[in-house]
């Protein structure tokens, strides 16, 4: 958590500007709404995209296949009036032509215009017919649909597109579906999960719907709010009774009513939708998972008509996956590098060997359940479980015994409960709440056991809790290596293109700053390299040497004259440079889905690729060359910096170093107003910056698009070649005894010479830092080669500041290679006196 | 009645409520020999525990003001009122070597010096040296200030030689003795060394040796303190005899009896039944928080059965209205609030989980002991879950502190403040800093965790914790009931014991708690008042009642509405508020009704339902009833300011604390202010067109004005008010903006705004 607080206090200060700008009604999605939601596997959609900066729309990618977008085109015009065009959000009309082996569930998407990539937003696929749930329409002479007389009545097995609306008493929908008693009838919701990508609306719970089922009479037959499995979305499935009253208004059949409404009052509207139907909805799979590549056996457990089993066939790679049969939202399984033991109802169970994955059920309360492992001191484990994770009602309380021989335990027990995100390998996620993810429940820990012999891994409720649903998977492996490759954190609530973008110009380049965070139990600090697979055409990435132990380094991406302007998902792997290491590699971007101000996001969408497009040639280059001459610690560097302005492109251009190297002090952003090329990037150096060379780059953008230039929506931005800057030891360090001087008197303040690095000829010396009213008299004191001493004529004026000043230091400026090198050094006392 | 006889093996402690002890004790006590005069052997030297600590304790050198304050005074420091003898003998023997106690001349010890003014002194003269407090300090210097740690037997109980006084008449003095009984058995006469106070010296007072004299007509309590023991005698001090003759009105229910048994001891007269029509009234506001519709009072009115008042309890008692203001008395209780950004698991899915919940279970009848416990021994989700916000919604800060959770569970649940006991002894009650640490260990383990998504926290016991730890010495302090002997064993969750013990029919703490609040609910005042400090030095007012009321409420199975519907049925409750020539003045014995306020919500909810004009209140949609909402306010839940000015103005509960005195009902002139000119009645005088629909109905002026009256005040106006009114409509008999000034009159009466 520790490193979150650097980033959060770093956006501390933007965030009375962003409240501001939200408040003005400014937004910083480019994508603000995806409708419909959903649509159905098959099907083509017509689907409407609101946003900023669309309107030179020129492709949609997806972040998986099977959606083929058939046609996009802007709907309207700006307005004439330039105060209401500036807020004006242009909207796309798109053809989504949905293949008929699209997978269910949620499809991540980009927009590329010919300058940027937009922020991702999302769009669903049901395996059911989509249908409307029609509120009051004049037009379509439909009434409110609140009640059981005036239920919206679908078939079964639709998916049902509806709003829930601000209205001041509470909106309230209910929909007639034909049913048979005695049979199962599902109904899910997805609200949370279908969120725009928003920022906050001041309010808890605008997307927190709640469902009942009810009988003609108005007969409650099952009620869902909050669940392990959707958490926020309800979901409920019944056998219906025998028999079922007949409506009041005589319509022949048998018929249920799904009751959706608000869990707390809200003023805001926002999409819904609903799956009714009469298909399997278990709630639980067990075993939750299985070894990769293979088919398992999982009794899939909760459904009203009871369990059932099917063979699961895992993916060849391991990690956690969605599995969908007849049920509209996958349910996630875990597909592991390493076989499957199932808990021995009767007792302990014994494990043959590991690795292995632990599986169990705390069926009832006060269940523990014992795994019995044998491992060897020096062995180094990752305990991970899954639990929450994969939806399950277990709150886990993992234990890790070392028995002695005696049966007493030789070592104190490991004790997890819960993990922190990083424990979970997730990086990226802005959280002030801590961890907010379902598997930040779950345990996950190193276990490196200290003794021989068997020990006992047991797992249990931790409020005592236990149902036939608590299922768990407690995956034992030994610790590896691996790092994965994080896009910037979202800044405040936003993805900031600015810094999470991989939209790179033509002819030109981008640079973004990669973080590399180790993942739990990571021990490898070695120098690596991060390499991209699957680049389009024309776009390279600029072989990089990325130091030991660092978290965050700058890539650049370069494209070619002619490179297509196109959009790509690509990947970015990182590589030891040692051959003989083994590392693993991942990425993820983490977006905060439906927050609320000063608050976590209900939803992440979770991408592990990363998405990239080429964008348009840019009107103009930015370039800086590599520095003649070090900068020395302590001392500052002035590098010239070029902007090159190409087809009559006049307009302010702001550029700065994104890329902040180690104990660097970079300038805020410096603008060239029109006409200007020329600017100067001042560079200081800490005494304490590390030495040699670091990487220097500088971005530039467009000043007079975009909402908020700290954000980039809708800026053109270039980046200069990466350049090495070397960091060199000082030239020399001044140190002072403690002086004073008395108003009215003249005296000199010696300096002690140390060199450190050898320069050629004078080099001045001025003092700064004395206090009002003291003087120094010419001539200034000079340092060469050789000098031990310096000292500067003071005099005491009678206005001169009675008391202690610190602070005072020297600054020498040494000509190296034609360029002056500023460096102060020292630090001095000076008390003035009064007259005696 | 848990007094333990006095004559007690060293191991069991004196626990207990005293006053219903009494008088069998004492006579015990003298009937063995260990009463006045009958001391135990003397010791060579005074001991420091059993006689010169006492000198501090009587002289006051260990009272607040003095040394026993946090810092101490003037550089020397005791523990209050002696909680830590070890420390007070280190601070005396050793803290200065010779100088407050100087061996070799005892007479120049500081401590005998300073108590008779020998030398300056802030506290002046305490003693003189003739005295024989002086005499037990240079005695105990002389031996050389000996320490007696381990050697002395701890005191277990101190007796009075009676628990009741009754004066015929003002002006008699009578002695009150005092008695210490140890561990080992021996007692001694302790009258000269211990404090005593009177709850009321307009009554009786009593002087500092142990004198109770009468003073006045009516009752009280007056308290010996000795140790850390303050044990309590009832004085009764009568009326005249001549003109007081019993009415012997009906008694028909055990609460009859024992308030009008009580109020004949007292010579006071109760006042007579309440007509129907202030019956009506005052059940349908005690029971549905709301006044009669003109519909039920015209039924209830016409109804000549003699059992209507009963029937119409229990048509009350099962109306959803009831279930309605029972969650939001016990929602106030338990400080639910939402918040829109409450990182301490607050958030408003939380407030509405948990309310839900307590709303279900009044809706189902859930005995209120099996409601408590579940709560107490709750784990798991705030939002998945109602209980487990019991450990959520007290506390509303980012860290759950168990010293304050213990001290608002006290409170709430045992109407116990037991926090005095966290720095020293409680030194109006029983409960010492023993009690108060292992108490706090019951919650000590809690824990919250983040759950799945940002408004989740998970609430369990962390079995590993650390017990509470005694501020004086630094043990552990293992969990163990108020009152218990043995802790609770390690590496469970002991609040599943807690919860039990709690809960258990026999715990007379935790019944008499709820019976007493629900007694206050329906009467204005509990038998113990505040209902919230139980304590030995604020007695009940009727000690038979508030026992019975108890019982009664574990004899029902903690079921709610069987209690209430007792109280309602009773005749005490149906009293009027007329007085009598005798009552008019008692304010605690429950002979007659007096005025209430009505709540803030339910008066809201009253003018909504008057008026037909729904609420509009924050972040509820409209239409919610006051009754059935909680805050739910925009930010964090910790700060507390979520009222909306009418609920301020009329002293709604801010739920920043547990205490019962949240909720206000004090008339002020802002309430008048509020509903002369303010917008909860102007605004809704004509909206609701009420007025105009019974004027276009209404075939004559005093059916329309016959109609607002019972809507208001649910009563028909009597001739001279008919008059009145008529006078007022005059020629435009049909001109509604009259007859909402009427109304408007109604609204802003006083009748209208009390329970009467």
């Amino acid at each position: 958590m520790r490193r979150f607080v650097a980033g959060r206090a770093a956006v501390a200060c933007l965030v009375v500007a962003l409240s501001a700008a939200a408040a003005r009604g400014g937004n910083f999605n480019t994508i603000d709404s995806v409708r419909p939601r959903i649509g159905q596997r098959g099907a083509t959609v017509e689907v409407t995209i609101k946003g900023s900066y669309l309107r030179d729309a020129q492709e949609i990618v997806f972040y998986r296949p099977g959606i083929r977008v058939v046609s996009i085109a802007p709907i309207g015009e700006p307005p004439a009036e330039k105060e209401k065009a500036a807020h004006w959000h242009p909207q796309l009309a798109c053809v989504f032509e949905i293949a008929p082996d699209c997978p269910v569930g949620e499809h991540v998407f980009r927009v590329r215009s010919l300058t940027q990539l937009s922020m991702a937003a999302t769009f669903n696929v049901t395996p059911f017919p989509v249908v409307d749930g029609m509120e009051a329409d004049k037009d379509r002479g439909t009434k409110d649909n609140d009640g059981i007389a005036t239920a919206t009545p679908v078939p079964l097995n639709t998916t049902i597109r509806a709003e829930i609306d601000g209205r001041d008493t509470g909106d309230v929908d209910v929909y007639r579906v034909p049913v048979v008693p005695g049979g199962r009838l599902t109904v899910e919701v997805d609200s949370v999960r279908i969120s725009d990508f928003t920022h906050g609306h001041g309010e808890d719970s605008g997307y927190d719907l709640k469902l009942r089922v009810l009988d003609a009479a108005g007969r409650q037959l099952a009620a869902n709010d909050d669940n392990p499995l959707h958490v926020q979305d309800p979901l409920a499935s019944i056998r219906l009774p025998e028999s079922l009253p007949p409506p009041a208004d005589g319509t022949p059949g048998t018929f249920a009513f799904v009751e959706v409404r608000r869990s707390t009052f809200s003023g805001h509207t926002w999409p819904y939708v609903v799956h009714v139907g009469d298909w399997r909805r278990p709630l639980a799979a067990y075993p939750p998972g299985g070894p990769a590549g293979q088919p398992v056996a999982i009794e899939f457990r909760g459904d009203p008509l009871g369990s059932f089993t099917e063979t699961v066939v895992t993916p060849a790679e391991p990690g956690t996956f969605g599995h969908v049969a007849d049920w509209p939202t996958p349910f996630l399984l875990r597909s592991s590098a390493m076989p499957n033991v199932l808990e021995d109802a009767a007792g302990d169970t014994a494990v043959a060997a590991l690795p292995a994955a632990l599986n169990g059920v705390i069926a009832e309360p006060g269940d523990v359940d014992r795994f019995r492992v044998t491992v060897t001191k020096g062995d180094r484990y990752r305990v991970r479980v899954f639990a929450g994770a994969i939806g399950s009602p277990l709150q886990p309380r993992l234990e890790i015994m070392s028995p002695s021989a005696d049966g007493q335990t030789a070592t104190p027990p490991i004790v997890k409960y819960s993990a922190d995100r990083e424990d979970r390998d997730t990086f990226g996620i802005s959280a002030y709440n801590g961890s907010v993810l379902p598997e930040a429940i779950d345990p996950s820990v190193i276990w490196e056991p200290k003794v021989d012999g068997e020990h006992v891994i047991a797992m249990t409720d931790l409020g005592g809790a236990g149902s036939p649903t608590a299922v768990y998977r407690i995956e034992v492996e030994p610790a590896r290596d691996a790092i994965q490759l994080v896009l910037p954190w979202t800044l405040y609530w936003w993805e900031a293109p600015k810094w999470a973008s991989f939209a790179i110009p033509r002819g030109d380049r981008w640079t973004v700053n990669i973080n590399l965070m180790p993942c739990q139990g990571n021990t490898f600090k070695g120098e690596t390299e991060i390499v991209a697979e699957g680049l389009p055409p024309g776009v390279t990435l600029v072989p990089n040497r990325v130091p030991a132990g660092v978290g965050k380094w700058p890539i650049q991406f370069e494209t070619a004259p002619d490179a297509p302007l196109a959009g790509a998902v690509f990947s970015l792997v990182v590589k030891p440079l040692d051959p003989a290491v083994t590392l693993g590699s991942g990425m993820q971007q983490n977006l905060p889905f439906n927050n609320k101000p000063g608050g976590d996001a209900w939803k992440t969408v979770r991408l592990d690729r990363f998405m990239l497009a080429v964008v348009d040639t840019p009107p103009f280059s930015i370039e800086i060359d590599p520095p003649p001459a070090p900068i020395v610690r302590g001392g500052e560097l002035a590098i010239p910096v070029r902007l090159v302005r190409r087809d009559g492109f006049d307009e302010p251009v702001g550029f700065q170093c994104d890329w902040k190297p180690a104990g660097i002090g970079v300038p805020p952003q410096v603008v060239l107003g029109p006409g200007e090329t020329q600017g100067v990037l001042q560079l200081s150096a800490e005494q304490s910056a590390p030495l040699g060379p670091v990487p220097l780059v500088v971005t530039a953008c467009t000043k007079d698009r975009g909402e908020q230039g700290w954000h980039g929506d809708g800026q053109v931005r270039v980046s200069s070649k990466i350049v090495p800057l070397v960091v060199a030891e000082s030239f020399v360090e001044f140190a002072a005894e403690p002086e004073s001087v008395r108003r009215g008197e003249r005296k000199k303040m010696v300096w002690k010479v140390k060199h450190r690095t050898p320069f050629e000829g004078q080099a001045p010396v001025r003092i700064v830092g004395l206090p009002k009213g003291v003087e120094v008299h010419e001539p200034l004191p000079t340092v060469a080669a050789g000098t031990e001493e310096i000292a500067f004529e003071i005099e005491g004026t009678d206005d001169a500041l009675i008391g202690l000043t610190k602070d005072i230091t020297c600054e020498v400026t040494v000509t190296q290679a034609g360029q002056a090198v500023r460096q102060r050094s020292g630090r001095g006392f000076l008390r003035v006196d009064p007259r005696p | 009645m848990n007094r333990p006889a006095p004559r007690l093996v060293p191991s069991v402690r004196a626990r207990g409520l005293r006053f219903a002890a009494g008088a069998a004790a004492a006579a015990l006590l003298v009937a063995g020999g260990v009463g006045h005069g009958a001391e135990s052997a003397v010791a060579e030297a005074p001991s420091f525990r059993r006689d010169v600590m006492p000198v501090f304790f009587r002289a006051g050198c260990n009272a607040g003001t003095c040394h026993g304050s946090a810092r101490g005074k003037d550089g020397f420091m005791l523990s209050l009122f002696g909680y830590d003898p070890k420390g007070d003998y280190a601070r005396i023997v050793e803290q200065l070597p010779g100088r407050r106690v100087n061996t070799a001349v005892p007479e120049r010890s500081l401590l005998l010096l300073k108590a008779t003014a020998a030398v300056p002194h802030t506290g002046g003269k305490l003693f003189d040296v003739e005295s024989d407090f002086y005499r037990t300090l240079r005695d105990w210097v002389a031996a050389g200030a000996p320490d007696d740690d381990g050697a002395v037997p701890e005191m277990v109980d101190v007796v009075l030689s009676r628990t009741s006084f009754v004066f015929e008449t003002a002006g008699p003095s009578e002695p009150l003795g005092v008695t210490a009984v140890y561990a080992d058995g021996s007692s001694r006469d302790v009258t000269r060394l211990a404090r005593y106070f009177s709850n009321n010296a307009s009554v009786a007072e009593i002087d500092a040796d142990g004198g109770v004299t009468s003073k006045g007509p009516g009752d009280t309590n007056v308290f010996a303190r000795f140790g850390r023991f303050t044990v309590g005698a009832e004085v009764i001090v009568l009326p005249p005899a001549e003109g007081f003759a019993w009415p012997n009105p009906p008694a028909d229910t055990f609460i009859d009896r024992l308030v009008f048994d009580r109020l004949e001891k007292l010579r006071i007269v109760p006042s007579g039944l309440c007509d129907d029509e202030t019956f009506l009234r005052r059940v349908t506001l005690d029971l549905a928080a709301r006044p009669p519709t003109v519909d039920e009072y015209r039924a209830f009115m016409a109804d000549a059965s003699a059992d209507k008042r009963t029937r119409r309890i229990d048509e009350l008692l099962a109306g959803d209205e009831f279930i309605d203001l029972w969650t939001m008395i016990w929602s106030e209780q338990m400080r639910i609030i939402g918040g829109s950004y409450a990182p301490q698991g607050t958030l408003v899915k939380s407030a509405d989980a948990f309310q839900e919940w307590v709303h279900a279970q009044f809706a189902a009848g859930r005995p209120l002991n099996e409601f408590v416990a579940e709560m107490v021994a709750a784990s798991g989700s705030n939002i998945a879950a109602g209980p487990p916000n019991f450990y959520t919604m007290m506390v509303h800060k980012p860290a759950l502190e168990p010293k304050q959770l213990a001290a608002d569970f006290s409170q709430l649940l045992l109407g116990v403040q037991i926090q005095c006991a966290e720095c020293h002894n409680h030194p109006f009650d029983r409960w010492t800093m023993d009690d108060y640490y292992s108490f706090v260990s019951f919650f000590s383990g809690i824990r919250r965790i983040n759950g799945v998504e940002p408004r989740e926290k998970r609430i369990f016991f962390d079995t590993t914790s650390e017990p509470a730890r005694h501020l004086v010495d630094g043990r552990p302090m293992p969990a163990r009931v108020l009152g218990g002997v043995q802790p609770e064993p390690g590496g469970v969750d002991p609040r599943k014991a807690l919860a039990a013990w709690l809960t258990a029919p026999d715990n007379r703490l935790f019944r008499e708690n709820l019976a007493n609040r629900i007694w206050a609910q329906l009467m204005g005042r509990g038998v113990v008042d505040p209902v919230d400090d139980v304590r030995v030095s604020n007695p009940p007012s009727n000690p038979a009642l508030f026992e019975a009321l108890g019982a009664r409420l574990a004899e029902l199975e903690f079921d709610l509405r069987g209690l209430v519907r007792d109280i309602c049925s009773s005749r005490v409750y149906q009293l009027s508020t007329q007085p009598t020539a005798s009552n008019a003045l008692d304010t605690r014995q429950f002979s007659h009704a007096h005025l209430r306020r009505l709540r803030a919500d339910v008066l809201m909810d009253s003018i909504v339902a008057i008026t037909g004009v729904p609420g509009r209140f924050p972040n509820f949609p409209v239409g919610a009833r006051a009754i059935e909402t909680h805050p739910r306010q925009q930010g964090d839940t910790g700060n507390g300011a979520h009222l909306e000015p009418f609920f301020h103005t009329f002293g709604q509960a801010t739920r920043k604390t547990v205490a019962a005195a949240e909720t206000k009902r004090e008339p002020t002139l802002a309430q008048a202010l509020h509903l002369i000119v303010g917008d909860t009645v102007r605004d809704r005088l004509a909206a609701g067109g009420v007025v105009r629909q019974l004027v276009e109905t209404k075939s004559t002026p005093e059916d329309v004005v016959e109609e607002l009256f019972i809507r208001v005040l649910a009563r028909k106006p009597d001739g001279e008010e008919m008059a009145a009114m008529i006078a007022l409509v005059g020629d435009s008999p049909k001109d509604p903006a009259v007859y909402e000034d009427i109304f408007w009159s109604l609204l802003n009466s006083t009748e209208f705004l009390f329970n009467h």
